[in-house]
């Protein structure tokens, strides 16, 4: 990994070389003996470097990045992954190439592998992998006409061979690396004469690392009313713009400049803005204005939103907003976040068939030994069938004859394994919707992630002679007719569940009552941490939310609400509701240096490793792999064998975390309150910024989730001690899966009450004997 | 609590019970309410919890078994598009809810079966008149004399007593048979049993056809009589002396009785008894039905008929035309029939008449073809399902005697089930280690537990599935033939009084031979595919397990078709009895040791000098219920001198018909001893003890089946069989 890092931070100093990469000798075997490669790119790879960090701070002017992450794998043998590129109309037109800056591992087979970048479905370039020794910068020329204004799609797809392995485990190797830093549109600068429009904020696009910020410019956001219409337009701002990692800045000054991803608004009425703006246009005093303005300092355009007085503000707010509203009533048949293949992610509330060529996965055929595919499908907030679901795949795929037994297919739910099917015939064989049945354990509100994963093995593969590895006869084929089964499953929500508020925004999301808000400040870092949550929320339940801000947490009752502030700025009832112990206000300070927790971890492998050396014999052998087995076929747990629901601790964050999510009762136990707490100002905004990531926001879990500096994963703590909240009709069908699933989640409660009714089973039927029949 | 309240809770509860059992829980939560059941049930098994505990138990069982119907049915079935694993599969998803079925009908009788009913002696004064009825068709005459004078020796008034044999060997139509040979037997069977009856004042009556065999014989017998109650043994089932005062009193009870069933108790061993050697210790087949399952069958009404060794009355007879014999078991025909006619029945549980079966493995299959053919003639005729008159237990009663004999079905499925996927690698059962482990395995456990709590004492570990398997071998084309012609089977009796001289392998034992090497064969693929395919070793123990298992059943019915030789022409009944030896004039006083129908073994005190080896001397003792002592020749054996005492082995010779009510006397007058013989047997091993007895028992058989295999094959020419 560390190699593939230090790769990852050379960037290239040169213009993007302008040459394809394709025209070059595909068969060239010039840098494996050794002699330096003559040729154009061979120059382009190697020249030095520039940090990074740098590159990310502003992007280059023209560019229009496409990759929404800090860095882009496409691992394994097979890989694609597809980005929705939002383009306006100028930029469709003017964009005349695509550059792409991508390394791989230094095992890759060049003249077997094979990179090829697709827009809008069509090939625009493909290219040996053939950059192991750093980033290499690509560009294609992009015939005209095919990017679209609104909505395109750019797909990169990498097909890999080992240059000299075979085996399985070969195959983790393979990988490249695209630099989003260096992947993008080509677009020329400017606006092609045509002034940027509303619907032109969709086309905000990311910036070299990935993200994308909007800048708040509101220099009375100190006044409590302009926290209402700040959130309000976060969220429409967000809505409009659906990027993976997108932020909010409130800050009272304007920025230098506005960088690639990046779109400043400024807002205020107009006598607040008046210092900020010396060419306000004079429409601002006397009625509600929205429209781009060039930013006084030259470098780009503002979005000014502004009135007379905060009535009008608010006008000119909604007629940026209102085309994202949603009525509740209207149920959503898709979730709005784009995955993989860069489509809606459609939702299953219930039982639904469906077919993989609706899913985006396409029919393939595969020489190679580990075959890859997925697809995502979005789950609602009150799914509540983990512990006893199963969804069904229907399987329609064919292997080779030459495929062993011991092959096998894989089916992983969002990174877990969730079944496996051997393939145990030698003579090839095809499955016609063979059912495959996969755990709902790992399933999660929101959108999910299946993988379908094929580990194929051939006798050939055992010897693997010169050239094996990029043989080209399939040995396996998926087709897209195969379908995936959801049955019915359990709906009821519970709260607190702060992974159904990162899913679809529940319970705030299904509520026609503005959403109690308070704010332990008005200041920049509060409300940038709010604008952000909000933004997220609104994108996660595909509507705005109403809020209403609370100057006192004590007076909002009985109502959904969400608590933003410093630990210590928190009054203690808030805390203790959200199972925040009282000490932490006083001993959550600023998080020292992250990296103490790892070694802990690093104990229990040195337990496990010495045991593992210590079984020896083959007694032992068998009964250790029979312990095996039992703890990897039942998983059960001295915690898990429960009667009843255990509570919930009150956590008392430690030192190393930095920011934190949490999720309680209001005190009458009727509402849900979630808390967004860090030890500083500071820190509630950073903390936010990071948890608005993608990836990191759809780890958002259980009652309480802990974020701590530069580390890659949440600290969830899951909830025990839940509230049920009927979001169905509680039909008796309903009612019995709700049972199951309580039952299976507390086990011994099942055999208690099966064991009950056996024993009543057993005297009713007594009393019945004793009356029927003849008698003694 | 009306009878109305007392069903709608049962109902409420069993509601309730379905609804959990049907809730779609995960793997581990099945799991621990598996052990949890086990354990409770294991726990009330070993405090030997009864009365309401037993209904506990078994409602736990029916809850864990109906649990697995759940799931087998929702979650296991192959797949329909693919027919190569989904027609097996059903197939064995088919044999397993028969299983279940079956378990389902026979807790339903005998959950709470009748206790033995108290001793009901006949009041003097109102006795009814009875006759007896012996009905013959091919018995030896020393056999029927023993039978004759035994049921001429009951202790019942003599003038309301008539005993008839009913000869079917000495008809019109077979005295006149094409065959010149045959019809001179029939005419000298014809003269001398007219003359032992006439000897032992017994009524010989012969008609002239063989139609409607058994029933058309004893309808002969009906029409000929006038007693108010008829009782009916068959011809090696001799009744003790107590019989008709044990059941006659009943009728006086009920005016719409129509039956009295006693049970058959049998002297001599079966075939499985007597090659496993089980025969003094282990309770035979029977006993589950006598013991257990006419008691329960009591309760609900439904006590059947079972050819012999009962009591019926003629109005009930007469107002159905008779005994029924449209099929080939017109006992169970008849029971039907008046059980349908609103006529009730009774059952004693008290041995009242001994008698033989079966002795040779041929024949022991010959008897049951009969039963499972007449019982699917019932199931064709008279589906006691729909049957009008009927009660509703007695629907489901009749159903699970008749449906019993199914099992040759499922029994195949089971033994072939696992080479499926040994040999051809199909998918017939969609489960993983695991499951199995948390659904099927806790399934068998509690079917075998509740089998041990249901029938322990009665029937010991896999003993069951023994019989089942060596009568499936040749049983299946017997019911498979029935179903497709249900008129064709005819009566054949069945020959019991056979004897074995020389160990030999049985006549139908090919198969069993065959079926070994492939289960062995496909025991032996189960191995090498644990070793070489890793990926699905958690199946493949499994299934491996299950081909084990079947072997394992296999090897011991090679032992069942061994046959042993047999010493004892006739089983040696155990009696104590003073009597008086008469040797070369001389009274000695002895006690009777043993006896069987062709001799005795006494104990004779003050004998100076061995007497010679076919030397005639005297028996003298005083049968019960008479007051003088009577006299039997008996011809010597055998002695062996044990200090004080001589130890004689001498054999009866009947001169006259009233030696063979002496003989009678000895063997048959007492019942009590064949009470005390079985209950010495019944024991509940218990199901640990007893699966590892069986293991050891199956492991010798094994051995021994594979030894008289190889001896067979090296010298044919010496088999050879006396009968």
């Amino acid at each position: 990994m560390s190699a593939r890092a230090l790769l990852l931070g050379l960037a290239l100093a040169l213009p993007p070389v302008a040459a394809p990469a394709q025209e070059a000798a595909p068969f060239d075997m010039s840098r494996e003996r050794g002699t330096p490669p003559a040729g154009e790119d061979a120059g382009a790879a190697t020249v030095a470097t520039r940090p990074e960090e740098q590159a990310a701070a502003t992007g280059l002017p023209g560019r229009h990045y496409i990759i929404p992450a800090r860095s882009l794998l496409l691992e394994g043998e097979t890989a694609s992954r597809s980005f929705p590129v939002y383009l306006t109309q100028h930029q469709a037109t003017a964009a005349q190439s695509i550059g792409l800056g991508y390394s791989n591992a230094i095992v890759v087979a060049p003249e077997a592998s094979k990179l090829t970048v697709l827009v809008n479905g069509t090939v625009v370039g493909d290219l040996p992998v053939r950059s192991p020794d750093g980033v290499t910068d690509i560009r294609f020329d992009l015939p005209a006409g095919l990017l679209r204004p609104g909505m395109n799609r750019v797909t990169f797809t990498a097909q890999h061979r080992h240059r000299t392995d075979c085996t399985i485990r070969s195959t983790y190797d393979l990988w490249t690396a695209l630099d989003p830093a260096r992947t993008f549109l080509a677009v020329p600068p400017g606006d092609g004469g045509s002034p940027p429009m509303i619907d032109d904020i969709a086309a905000v696009g990311l910036d070299p690392a990935g993200r994308t910020r909007f800048v708040l410019v509101a220099p009375e956001m100190d006044q409590p009313a302009s926290t209402s219409t700040l959130m309000r337009l976060s969220q429409g701002l967000a809505l409009l713009a659906k990027m993976p990692n997108q932020s909010f800045e409130v800050t009272n000054r304007l920025p230098a400049a506005t960088g690639p991803g990046e779109m400043t608004v400024v807002l205020g009425t107009a006598g607040g803005l008046s210092a900020l703006l010396p060419a306000l246009p004079a429409a601002a005093a006397s009625g509600s204005v929205s429209t781009f303005v060039d930013a006084p300092a030259g470098g780009g355009k503002l979005l000014l939103l502004s009135g007379p007085d905060w009535s009008a503000v608010d006008a000119a707010v909604e007629s940026v907003v209102s085309p994202t509203e949603r009525s509740l009533a209207l149920t959503r048949q898709a979730l709005s976040v784009h995955r993989r293949d860069a489509e809606d992610v459609p939702l299953v509330a219930g039982e639904a068939t469906l077919a993989f060529s609706a899913l985006g996965v396409r029919t393939s055929e595969f020489s190679g030994r580990r075959f890859q595919t997925g697809f995502d499908i979005g789950i609602p907030s009150d799914f509540y069938a983990d512990a006893y679901g199963e969804a069904t795949l229907l399987l329609d795929a064919a292997y080779s004859p030459e495929v062993l037994p011991g092959s096998h297919i894989d089916i992983y739910v969002n990174g877990n394994i969730a079944s496996t099917v051997p393939i145990a015939s030698r003579n090839g064989g095809i499955f016609r919707h063979l059912p495959i049945r996969v755990t709902m354990r790992h399933f999660r509100p929101g959108p999910n992630r299946i993988d379908i994963e094929a580990i194929l093995m051939i006798e050939a593969d055992a010897v693997c002679a010169p050239g094996a590895s990029a043989r080209e006869e399939p040995r396996f084929a998926l087709f897209d007719t195969s379908e995936f089964q959801m049955p019915r499953f359990a709906r009821i929500a519970r709260l607190p569940d702060l992974a159904a508020l990162a899913g679809t925004g529940f319970p705030y999301s299904r509520q026609e009552d503005p959403v109690a808000l308070y704010l332990d400040r008005l200041d920049g870092d509060t409300l940038s941490a709010g604008a952000t949550f909000l933004g997220k929320l609104a994108v996660s339940a595909g509507r705005t939310l109403r809020v209403s801000p609370e100057a006192s947490a004590l007076s909002i009752g009985e109502r959904n609400a969400v608590l933003i502030g410093a630990i210590s700025q928190l009054p203690q009832p808030v805390l203790a509701q959200a199972h925040l112990s009282g000490e932490s206000a006083s001993t959550w300070h600023a998080p020292a240096p992250s990296g103490e927790t790892r070694r802990t971890a690093e104990d229990g492998n040195a337990m496990q490793e010495w045991q593992s050396r210590i079984r020896g014999g083959v007694w032992r052998r068998w009964l250790s792999a029979l312990e095996d087995w039992l703890q990897e076929t039942f998983d059960i747990s001295l915690s898990s064998l429960r009667l009843l629901p255990g509570s919930d601790m009150m956590v008392t964050p430690p030192e190393t975390a930095r920011f934190l999510v949490a999720q309680g009762d209001s005190p009458g136990g009727t509402a849900t309150w979630t808390v967004l707490a860090a030890p500083t100002g500071a820190d509630l905004r950073a903390g936010m910024e990071t948890i608005a990531g993608d990836e990191r926001w759809h780890e958002i879990g259980g009652y309480l989730s802990l974020e701590t500096k530069d580390v890659d994963a949440l600290d969830v703590r899951e909830a025990a001690e839940v509230r049920f909240v009927p979001t169905q009709p509680l039909s008796f069908g309903n009612l019995r899966l709700i049972a199951a699933n309580w039952m299976s989640s507390n086990i011994l409660s099942y055999a208690a009450a099966f064991c009950a009714l056996a024993v009543l089973l057993g005297m009713a039927t007594s009393g019945l004997l004793r009356r029927f029949g003849r008698q003694d | 609590m009306g009878h109305i309240g007392t069903i709608i809770v049962w109902a409420l509860v069993a509601a309730l019970v379905l609804l959990v059992i049907t809730l779609p829980i995960n793997l581990q939560t099945q799991l621990v309410a598996s052990i949890a059941v086990v354990t409770l049930m294991a726990a009330i098994k070993v405090i030997r919890a009864e009365g309401i505990w037993r209904l506990i138990a078994l409602a736990f069982g029916t809850a864990v078994v109906l649990r697995y119907v759940y799931w087998r049915t929702t979650s296991t079935l192959p797949p329909v598009n693919q027919l190569e694993n989904f027609i097996p599969g059903f197939l064995l998803y088919l044999a397993e809810m028969y299983s279940v079925m079956m378990l389902a009908l026979s807790l339903f009788v005998v959950a709470m079966p009748l206790s033995p009913r108290r001793s009901r002696t006949a009041k003097e004064e109102r006795l009814p008149t009875v006759d007896v009825f012996v009905p013959s068709y091919n018995e030896e005459i020393g056999l029927l004399a023993n039978t004759l004078a035994a049921a001429k020796g009951m202790d019942y008034p003599a003038d309301r007593l008539t005993v008839w044999l009913l000869d079917d060997g000495g008809t019109e139509q077979k005295r006149n048979a094409a065959s010149v040979l045959e019809a001179q037997m029939a005419e000298a069977r014809h003269r001398e049993l007219q003359a032992l009856c006439r000897d032992l004042g017994v009524n010989y009556l012969t008609r002239a056809r063989n139609e409607s065999a058994k029933a058309g014989n004893l309808n002969n017998g009906l029409q000929h009589s006038r007693g108010e109650l008829v009782a009916v043994f068959d011809a090696d089932h001799a009744p003790a002396r107590a019989f008709l005062r044990e059941t006659v009193g009943h009728f006086a009870d009920d005016p719409k009785l129509f039956l009295v069933q006693t049970p058959h108790f049998f002297l001599n061993p079966d075939p499985l008894e007597r090659n496993l050697r089980t025969f003094e210790k282990m309770p035979s087949e029977n006993e589950m039905f006598y013991g257990i399952i006419q008691r329960g069958l009591d309760k609900w009404n439904a006590a059947f008929f079972c050819g012999s060794a009962a009591v019926l009355r003629r109005s009930a007879l007469a107002e159905a035309g008779g005994f029924s014999g449209r099929s080939i078991t017109e006992d169970c025909e008849t029971a039907l029939a008046l059980h349908a006619r609103g006529w009730n029945s009774v059952y004693v549980d008290k041995p009242l008449i001994a008698g033989l079966q079966p002795a040779t493995f041929a024949s022991f299959i010959g008897q049951r073809s009969r039963w499972a053919q007449g019982m699917m003639q019932i199931m064709r005729f008279h589906f006691p399902l729909f049957k009008r008159g009927l009660s509703l237990p007695q629907r489901l009663s009749y159903m699970s005697s008749t449906l019993f004999w199914l099992f040759p079905f499922p029994r195949t499925i089971f033994l072939v089930a696992p080479l499926f996927y040994l040999f051809f690698d199909l998918q017939i059962f969609m489960a993983s280690g695991g499951e199995f482990l948390a659904y099927t395995l806790a399934y068998m456990v509690v079917n075998l537990m509740m089998q041990n709590y249901l029938y322990g004492s009665f029937r010991w570990p896999w003993i069951s599935e023994l019989y089942e398997y060596v009568q499936t071998v040749h049983l299946l084309p017997a019911v498979v033939s029935v179903m497709l012609n249900p008129a064709k089977p005819t009566f054949k009796v069945t020959a019991k009084d056979e004897s074995i001289s020389v160990a030999r392998l049985s006549e139908l034992s090919r198969p069993f031979f065959v079926i070994f090497a492939v289960l062995f064969v496909a025991f032996l693929m189960s191995i090498y595919r644990f070793h070489s395919e890793p990926y699905k070793a958690d199946v493949t123990f499994v299934v491996g397990g299950w081909n084990l298992f079947n072997l394992i059943i296999a090897g011991c019915a090679l032992g069942v078709v061994s046959e042993r030789s047999e010493r004892a022409a006739s089983r040696r009944v155990a009696v104590k009895r003073r009597c008086t030896f008469n040797l070369g004039g001389e009274d000695h006083p002895a006690t009777l040791e043993n006896v069987s129908a062709h001799g005795a073994r006494l104990q004779v005190f003050g004998v100076d000098a061995d007497p010679a080896r076919g030397e005639t001397a005297f028996l003298r003792f005083t049968p019960y219920g008479r007051e003088k002592e009577e006299t039997l020749p008996v011809e010597i054996r055998n002695t062996e001198n044990l200090g004080n005492i001589l130890a004689i082995g001498c054999r009866f010779m009947p001169a006259e018909a009233r030696h063979h009510s002496l003989v009678a006397d000895l063997i048959f007058a007492n019942s009590n001893q064949w009470s005390d013989f079985q209950i010495s047997r019944r024991s509940n091993p218990g199901l640990t003890r007893g699966s590892l007895w069986f293991l050891g028992v199956a492991a010798y058989q094994t051995s021994r089946g594979l030894l008289y295999f190889l001896r067979s094959m090296r010298g044919p020419a010496k088999r050879e069989t006396v009968r």
